[in-house]
């Protein structure tokens, strides 16, 4: 058998595990491992055994992700989703559809300080949905915004989709963050305009709720100060080159933790939590990430990527027409796969024919990241709809799938920009100062 | 349940949060750690030294120590397109199988890190700035990739609780 034929019944063998529920990173474990024994021999196996988990997390930029995700999980304690949330009703509620807007405002301020979609979903979901339904939200609108707005928590720096990216892109963390930051804001205002569309289509689906006098609307900007200072410092402190993202993530972990305690949240139980979820968490992505660092050894030995970008290149497409097939490719990927998983699987593959065409790696890697948020709400498996399901009692599944219907078409929009206007993304980090 | 799994089951519990709280701990020193570093350099004109190689000792503890406690709790969310169409008896011998190979797989990776460490003892493999040596890393390394073992290969005869349930 040549070794392209293994190559592909490993990745058949690959998907069928993932399919059967075997954890993405042993599946990619699993399949490199035998792959890589079928080709290289069995001492070359043990060997690549013996030195790439201890290489995989003898890691320094994987302390970012514990150190942002411990820093999500101080943030998801203190009630500052609550804040955030009144903050944006207060400035935004009394228009058409203002309470579902102010959730997709409220999710875009808590991505801001965490870097995983789920958590921004249900954080914000738990303090809107009943706000909403208080005033007479249509369901589909009120999961819908729930459960998209849920999604910028991989475009707006911290996030973890990126941090998995530079990964296995050896791409600047620091550019990545801050080549989010334009796009997450033009996704936010697409959401918003979305639901003005809506909402001026149907004016019963968001009724405007009770307009709050400057004073209350002053008093709940000012509640929110100090988590928009710790975004500023963090963010800031990237952009100006006074720190490293991982100083960075340390700091911002260890502000928010500071603000935590101030406001009295912060007992042991509480700490218990953050600290245990975050190091669950990690090792959970950690674990993807070892699989995938056993599986591409391997995969280089098929010579499969470097095949497929040598037959893709013989075909003479124009390198925009083949950017187009990758994106739809992801697009339907992302409707049966997991965002990391796939991630993990195809960049690979993906990454060295993007980068032969000339695109710009970072630039590739804010595109990727809106398109894995499609598939957050793509049916049947879309991971931010399950959760919405999880907090929004009794409305059914499928009204939660027509409720993400517009905000889906909010993200293509925002794709489409990213591809005609590739500077949206590369502003910020071509003009970040590095030392 | 035997009296003996039991008592097994519950073991295995201690030592997995055991291993977590190690871990849990690492990290909040990281973070204390990079923050005074950062403050160190900028206020007081006197970093830290070896911040780095520590960062990178910090992330090999939390992962590996980490490794078991998130396979013995789960917690993660999973959504399942075939799995969800196949009988009860089928999906627990599923279960046991997917369990039994992620088992041998970190077994293979444990003995394999073990087996490397006497290597890098005797090279005499230090990290980057402060030289310190690196294989007692590697029996940590080794002891949690080989407890992430242990607790699939406790699945295979102890079934999660949940992974039984119609949901």
């Amino acid at each position: 058998m040549s070794f392209t034929a293994i190559g592909i019944l490993a990745l058949a063998g690959l998907f069928l595990m993932i399919f059967l529920r075997v954890p993405v990173g042993i599946a990619l474990g699993i399949a490199g491992v035998v792959g890589y024994w079928s080709l290289s021999g069995l001492d070359a196996t043990l060997a690549l055994m013996g030195s790439i988990p201890f290489e995989t997390g003898y890691n320094y930029d994987l302390s970012i992700i514990a150190l942002f995700v411990l820093m999500g999980n101080f943030a998801l304690v203190s009630g500052m989703s609550r804040d955030l949330y009144d903050m944006a009703r207060s400035l935004v509620g009394h228009w058409p559809g203002g309470l579902a807007s102010a959730t997709v405002v409220g999710c875009a301020g808590f991505a801001a300080v965490s870097g995983s979609s789920l958590a921004s979903a249900v954080t914000m979901g738990r303090v809107s949905l009943p706000e909403m339904k208080r005033y007479n939200y249509h369901p589909r609108l009120a999961t819908g915004c729930v459960a998209a707005g849920g999604t910028l928590g991989i475009l707006i720096p911290p996030s973890t989709g990126f941090i998995i990216y530079a990964l296995l892109t050896e791409e600047s963390i620091g550019q990545l963050f801050l080549a989010g930051i334009i796009p997450g804001i033009i996704l936010t205002g697409l959401f918003m305009a979305t639901i003005a569309l809506l909402t001026w289509w149907r004016p019963e689906m968001g009724p405007r709720a009770s307009r709050l006098p400057w004073i209350e609307r002053l008093r709940s900007v000012g509640r929110s100060t100090s988590l928009v200072g710790i975004v500023f410092v963090v963010l800031g402190g990237i952009y100006l080159g006074v720190f490293t993202p991982v100083e960075a993530a340390a700091i911002g972990a260890f502000m928010t933790m500071l603000l935590t305690a101030v406001r009295g949240k912060l007992d042991w139980a509480a700490m218990k939590f953050c600290v245990l979820e975050t190091i669950k968490t990690f090792a959970f992505v950690y674990l993807i990430v070892i699989g995938a660092f056993l599986f591409s050894p391997f995969l280089a030995v098929t010579r499969i990527p470097s095949n497929l970008a040598e037959f893709m290149a013989a075909l003479e497409l124009a390198p925009i027409w083949v950017l187009i097939i990758i994106v739809l490719g992801y697009i339907v990927l992302g409707t049966f796969l997991e965002g990391i998983a796939m991630m993990v699987l195809t960049i690979p593959i993906v990454f060295p024919m993007i980068v032969n065409m000339g695109y710009d790696p970072i630039w590739f890697g804010v595109l990727l990241v809106v398109v894995l948020e499609m598939s957050l709400i793509s049916p049947p498996l879309g991971l931010n709809v399950f959760v919405v399901k999880g907090i929004a009692d009794g409305v059914p599944m499928n009204e939660i799938f027509i409720g993400v219907i517009p905000f889906w078409g909010a993200m293509l929009v925002c794709a489409a920009l990213l591809i005609a206007f590739p500077d949206l993304a590369l502003f910020l980090p071509e003009t970040m100062i590095r030392n | 349940m035997s009296e003996q799994t039991n008592k097994v089951t519950r073991a295995t519990d201690v030592v997995t949060s055991a291993a977590a709280f190690v871990a849990g701990a690492v990290l909040i020193l990281l973070m204390l750690l990079t923050t005074a570093d950062v403050a160190g350099r900028y206020f007081f004109n006197s970093p830290i030294n070896g911040v780095f190689d520590l960062t990178h000792i910090a992330v090999s503890i939390m992962t590996f120590l980490g490794l078991a406690y998130c396979g013995y709790r789960g917690g993660h969310v999973v959504i399942e397109l075939l799995y969800d169409k196949l009988p009860t008896r089928a999906r627990r011998i599923l279960n046991r199988v997917i369990n039994l190979a992620g088992c041998v797989l970190f077994a293979m990776i444990a003995w394999r890190t073990q087996v490397q460490s006497i290597d890098v003892r005797e090279m005499g493999e230090a990290s980057q700035m402060m030289e310190l040596p690196l294989f007692p890393l590697y029996c940590v390394v080794a002891f949690g990739a080989g407890l992430f073992a242990w607790v699939m290969g406790l699945r295979v005869f102890v079934p999660e609780p949940e992974s039984d349930t119609e949901r």
